[in-house]
Order: C-alpha cells, then sequence, then structure tokens
C-alpha cells in the first residue's frame, strides 16, 4: 500500500533520530486532525513539512464554506470626556471609538484601550467556547481560536480616518480624497493605495470611495479586493459620473465614465454607508435614491439608480442600507416612527420595497405585538432608537436605546436586551459595519509601504 | 470451541488481535466498529473475526471504549474521561488508538484521538511540531522563509 511505502521512506529518513519509532499516521487522518485546529495553528502547520503544507492547502482547497468564523458589529462611538457635565460645548473635544458586539452569541466581546498609546486590541477567545457548545463538541469546521485583532494606529488615527468603510474584513480609510489606506486589523497589515488618475483629470477629486473584497476570507493567502471611487464633473452641464475602480489583481486604477439622471447626480451620496450584495453596490443619495453600480466582468461596471419609498425625502440622514439573508433592506427612523422594507430584488421596478415592520406613534402599525409593545414604550418616553444594523444572517435588528442595545426579530417578534454601553460614550454615529476577521494577506501587493500600521505618520 | 457457542443472554462476538489472542465481546459493542460489522456479513456464523492490525494492548483499550458507548451513562462524561486518558496516555498508544479506529472505522473514537492530537499542535511553533511529531523538515529554507512571511500574523 501507499502508506506502507511511505512507512518505509520516513523510516530511512529517520534513521538519524535515534529515539523515534513514532507509529506514522496516513496522510487523510493528519488532515482529519488538522481539520479540528483553529485557524492560526491551522496556518502555522503550512511551515512544517512539504507534506503538511499540502495538506493545509488540501484542507483550504476542499473545506470551502464549512463554516465561517463568527462576526461582530464594529460601530463608532462619540465619548465626550469630562461626561455630561461639560458646560462649554467648543471645548468638547468629541473622542470616537469602535464598539465591538460579537453576532455568535450577542455577547459583548472584551475590548480593552489602552490610552496612553491608543492601541486597541480586540479578544476573539470566546468564539471558541460558542462553537464547542453550539456543535455539540462535533468541531467539523475551523474554529477561530485565540485571535487578538488590533486596531492599533488605526484606532489612535480615528479622526484622520474619519471616512471609512468596511466589507469583509478590509478596512478602507479615507485619509483624504486622494489617500486611501487599506487596513487588514486581522493579518495588521496596512496598504496604501496609488493615486488615482482623476488626481491629474479635470474632475474634482472627492472622498466617495468604498471597498470590496472579493477574497476568500479563511482560505485564500492573498487579497483580492477592488476599491472603487466616484467623481462628479462640476464643471460640465453633462451629468456625468466618473468611476475608477483600483483592483489589488492587475495593480493599477481603471476609469469609466457614466451618464446619471441629473437628479440622482446632484444630490449628496453615502458611498461610505455602501452594501454589496449580488455583484451589485448600492449606496444612499440625501434626498429620494439608492445609486446601484453592478460589476460585470473584468471590473466593468454599470450604474443606475433606484427610488427610495415615497416617505423617505432625506435618504441617508435619516435612514440605512443594510444586507441579510441575501436580500436588501433598508430602514427609516423618524423619530419615533420606524419602517423597515426589503427590496425585492428586481432591480428598478416602480415600487420595489415590500414592508417589513411598521411602526407608528399613532396610526396603524404593522409588526409584532412584543416589538410594537416595546416601540410604544420607548416612544412613550421620548427616547429614540437607532437602527445599528440588521445582522447578515438572520431576521433580527440591533437597535441602540440609551445605551443599552436590543435585538428584535422581524418574523418572531421577540425583543432581547443584549448589551448596555458605558454611560459616558453618548452616541453612536455613522454606520456600523459586520465585521469577520479575513486572513487573506496584502503583502504581495507592497510598492509602497508603511509596513505596520502604528509605523504610519 | 468457537462453534459449540454456549448460549447466553448477550451475544458475544469473538476478535482475535494481531498478536493471537482472543477476546470476548458484546455484540451491541463491537458493532460499533463498521470493519467488524462488515466482517460479520462475510464470515458465516460464529467464526473468530480476526483482526491482525491491531494489537492486543490497543484492542483492549478499544473495546473498553466501545462497551463504555454502549452504556447508558450520558455519553458526554464518558467522553471526558476518554479524552482525559488519551491526553495522558504515551503518543504511541494515541497514535496506535487512531490507527486502529481508523481501520476498525468507529468515527467517534477517532474523532476524539484526532481532537486529542489537535489540542497538541496548538500553540506550538512549527520546530516544536516537528519535534514532538517526529517530522522530517523537507522545506528547503528558502520555502520555509516564503511560507512563515505570507502567515507572519498567525505567530504574534
Amino acid at each position: 500500500m501507499d502508506c506502507l511505502n511511505k512507512q518505509e521512506r520516513w523510516m530511512s529518513k529517520c534513521k538519524a533520530i535515534s529515539r523515534s519509532k513514532l507509529p506514522e499516521l496516513p496522510d487523510e487522518i493528519w488532515i482529519q486532525i488538522m481539520l479540528k485546529l483553529p485557524i492560526k495553528p491551522l496556518h502555522i502547520c503550512k511551515c512544517v513539512s512539504k507534506t503538511w503544507h499540502s495538506h493545509v492547502l488540501h484542507i483550504f482547497d476542499t473545506q470551502k464554506g464549512l463554516e465561517l468564523p463568527p462576526c461582530g458589529i464594529l460601530f463608532h462611538i462619540m465619548r465626550v470626556p469630562g461626561g455630561f457635565g461639560y458646560d462649554n460645548e467648543n471645548d468638547v473635544k468629541q473622542e470616537f471609538e469602535l464598539g465591538y458586539l460579537s453576532l455568535g452569541d450577542y455577547k459583548i466581546t472584551k475590548w480593552s484601550k489602552d490610552d496612553q498609546t491608543g492601541s486597541a486590541t480586540l479578544e476573539m477567545t470566546d468564539h471558541q467556547n460558542t462553537h464547542g457548545d453550539y456543535h455539540n463538541g462535533n468541531t467539523s469546521g475551523l474554529l477561530l481560536g485565540n485571535l487578538t485583532i488590533k486596531f492599533g494606529g488605526w484606532i489612535s488615527n480615528a479622526k484622520k480616518y474619519r471616512l471609512w468603510n468596511m466589507h469583509r474584513g478590509l478596512m478602507l480609510s479615507i485619509v483624504d480624497s486622494h489617500t486611501y489606506h487599506v487596513y487588514n486589523p486581522a493579518t495588521n497589515e496596512v496598504f496604501v493605495l496609488p493615486k488615482s488618475p482623476s488626481q491629474l483629470s479635470r474632475y474634482q477629486p472627492t472622498e466617495l470611495a468604498t471597498i470590496i473584497n472579493f477574497s476568500d476570507c479563511l482560505f485564500s493567502t492573498e487579497c483580492n479586493f477592488s476599491v472603487i471611487s466616484f467623481s462628479k464633473d462640476t464643471r460640465t452641464v453633462k451629468s456625468m459620473v466618473l468611476v475608477e475602480i483600483y483592483s489589488s489583481n492587475k495593480h493599477q486604477w481603471s476609469a469609466s465614465e457614466f451618464p446619471l439622471e441629473k437628479e440622482v447626480y446632484l444630490e449628496r451620496w453615502n458611498v461610505s454607508g455602501a452594501v454589496f450584495l449580488d455583484s451589485t453596490l448600492y449606496f444612499m443619495t440625501n434626498k429620494r435614491h439608492v445609486v446601484a453600480v453592478q460589476f460585470h466582468s473584468r471590473d466593468e461596471v454599470s450604474l443606475y439608480s433606484i427610488r427610495l419609498p415615497s416617505c423617505i425625502k432625506r435618504g441617508f440622514v435619516e435612514s440605512q442600507l443594510d444586507v441579510s439573508q441575501g436580500c436588501l433592506y433598508l430602514s427609516n427612523r423618524k423619530f419615533p416612527n420606524l419602517w423597515i422594507w426589503k427590496h425585492d430584488g428586481r432591480s428598478t421596478d416602480s415600487d420595489p420595497w415590500i414592508p417589513q415592520l411598521i411602526f407608528k406613534k399613532s396610526g396603524t402599525s404593522v409588526c409584532q405585538p412584543l416589538v410594537e409593545k416595546f416601540f410604544r414604550q420607548v416612544a412613550r418616553e421620548h427616547i429614540s432608537p437607532y437602527i445599528i444594523i440588521i445582522h447578515p444572517e438572520e431576521p433580527v435588528v440591533f437597535i441602540d436605546v440609551e445605551s443599552s442595545i436590543f435585538a428584535f426579530h422581524l418574523v418572531n417578534g421577540t425583543v432581547e436586551k443584549i448589551a448596555e454601553r458605558s454611560k459616558e460614550e453618548i452616541h453612536l454615529v455613522g454606520t456600523a459595519f459586520i465585521y469577520s476577521p479575513c486572513f487573506a494577506s496584502l503583502k504581495r501587493l507592497k510598492p509602497t509601504n508603511p509596513d505596520r500600521c502604528d509605523q504610519s505618520s | 470451541m468457537a462453534s459449540s457457542s454456549t448460549s447466553e443472554q448477550k451475544k458475544k462476538i469473538r476478535l482475535k488481535s494481531a498478536d493471537n489472542e482472543l477476546f470476548d465481546v458484546d455484540e451491541d459493542a463491537a458493532l460499533q466498529s463498521e470493519t467488524i460489522k462488515n466482517l460479520l456479513q462475510e464470515i458465516s456464523g460464529d467464526q473468530i473475526v480476526p483482526l491482525p492490525n491491531v494489537t492486543s494492548k490497543i484492542l483492549a483499550k478499544v473495546i473498553e471504549y466501545c462497551s463504555n458507548m454502549c452504556e447508558l451513562d450520558p455519553i458526554i462524561s464518558v467522553n471526558k474521561q476518554w479524552e482525559s486518558f488519551f491526553k495522558n496516555c504515551d503518543q504511541d498508544t494515541l497514535f496506535d488508538t487512531i490507527l486502529a479506529a481508523n481501520y476498525l472505522s468507529i468515527k467517534s473514537l477517532l474523532d476524539l484521538t484526532c481532537k486529542c492530537v489537535a489540542d497538541m499542535m496548538k500553540g506550538k511553533t512549527p520546530e516544536e511540531i516537528r519535534e514532538k511529531f517526529h517530522i522530517v523538515n523537507d522545506l528547503t529554507s528558502e520555502e520555509e522563509a516564503k511560507i512563515r512571511a505570507e502567515i507572519s500574523w498567525a505567530f504574534e
């Protein structure tokens, strides 16, 4: 048998090692063993020997989609040092922090911040237990294990990175209109994108950009992402949009121009809050539209717009887009009312938005009794609920009500308080993102470095 | 001798290890092994089931495990006891049990023992893993450096 042959070879190799007569395990057993490893030790197995390296690659090739590591929500929290008693508003220095809420078990994961260096680490150890419990000890998938995500210098530069966006574990930080950093917190790497050509063109540079991560976050070793930026030519009467795409595979920018309806063109765009679904990127304007950018093969794109439901007049100012269970969701908060729609998937239909939840302080609400009761109570206390995000895989909506985070289920109609924030963290601001670690490396893309985030100026 | 079966409440299966030792095992316990189940279909009646790949030392352990699994005790606590046994036994016994579980196709035992080896690998450097499992490093230093660079984050 093949196995015997191996044993002979192995024995001859090991003659030098006098004390070894350990029984040799066949390859398929080593693979079974490796399947039970968390992601870090699994990667480390790659440097043990040629055979082990190929075992790990085999696992990565064949076990795709078996089980992804758990994810969490990252959101901006605004702090006011000194707390609420602080009078002079001009002196109030706003500090931003990242909050992390694990979606694996709905528990706040330990989040630590070192004030001296401004570095923050996120321990994800609890996920391992979570997985063990869920699967009754039968751990067929890959575990995340003890992973420490270091947001390090990224946090200390939070002000500089006022605009940021995240997709599948990769962050795009917009330093200024033409300096884009791609940051991978799981591997602690930063890549500084080359300048886009529009800087030299007649277009006004803009901060309208977002990242799309195409990598297989668990299994690929190299990152495959695109950064897409939009510029509007303010000097011509034609409403042309310049779309520039940086592709990590090609290491270069490509540009194309698209005409767009004047109305949509003139509205303000919230590209940072973009979501990606079925090769289409969606983001809102500040008025009545969603802009959709559809990716075709070879980085070609097309642009179109979708009307928002008629009751939304101020786009992203009062509402947000989320992707959940493979559908596009839209939620609108106009205190004390709350609406949630699902997009029916057909692009430009006159009214593609299907209401999932309607809560009105006066008038008929369409929601589960418990949810309605909850919102009635919130409305009575004149507290404004803030929708954080919708769970990517479940019809569960996370909302912030006066420093408590609640999760309510759109189908079962259950409401659950899942976390409480500290009192000095006063607001949740900006868009929340789903974070799940991406283990693909940015290494190959390094014509310009700073090597580490902490060292970048 | 083997054919003159004495009637008992529980049917026994007679197994023969590589070193020709005979084991009488409850049928329920023996049938946890897919391999034995298949062998029993091939051989007729009450013949001895030969297991030339498993030594008596290991077979005794495997039988003990299978019998435990048939008992009505909560499986989880039984599993915990076996896990701690395999974590503390010598590596030869562990590896031989893996090979036996694989050969006899006893999935739960194979899972358990593989898990123990995986636990031994956690938190170790490649050097420590090679040392522990006597693996020869056949990667060239360039190859190794390249792989290490790719996964430098995993070493932190």
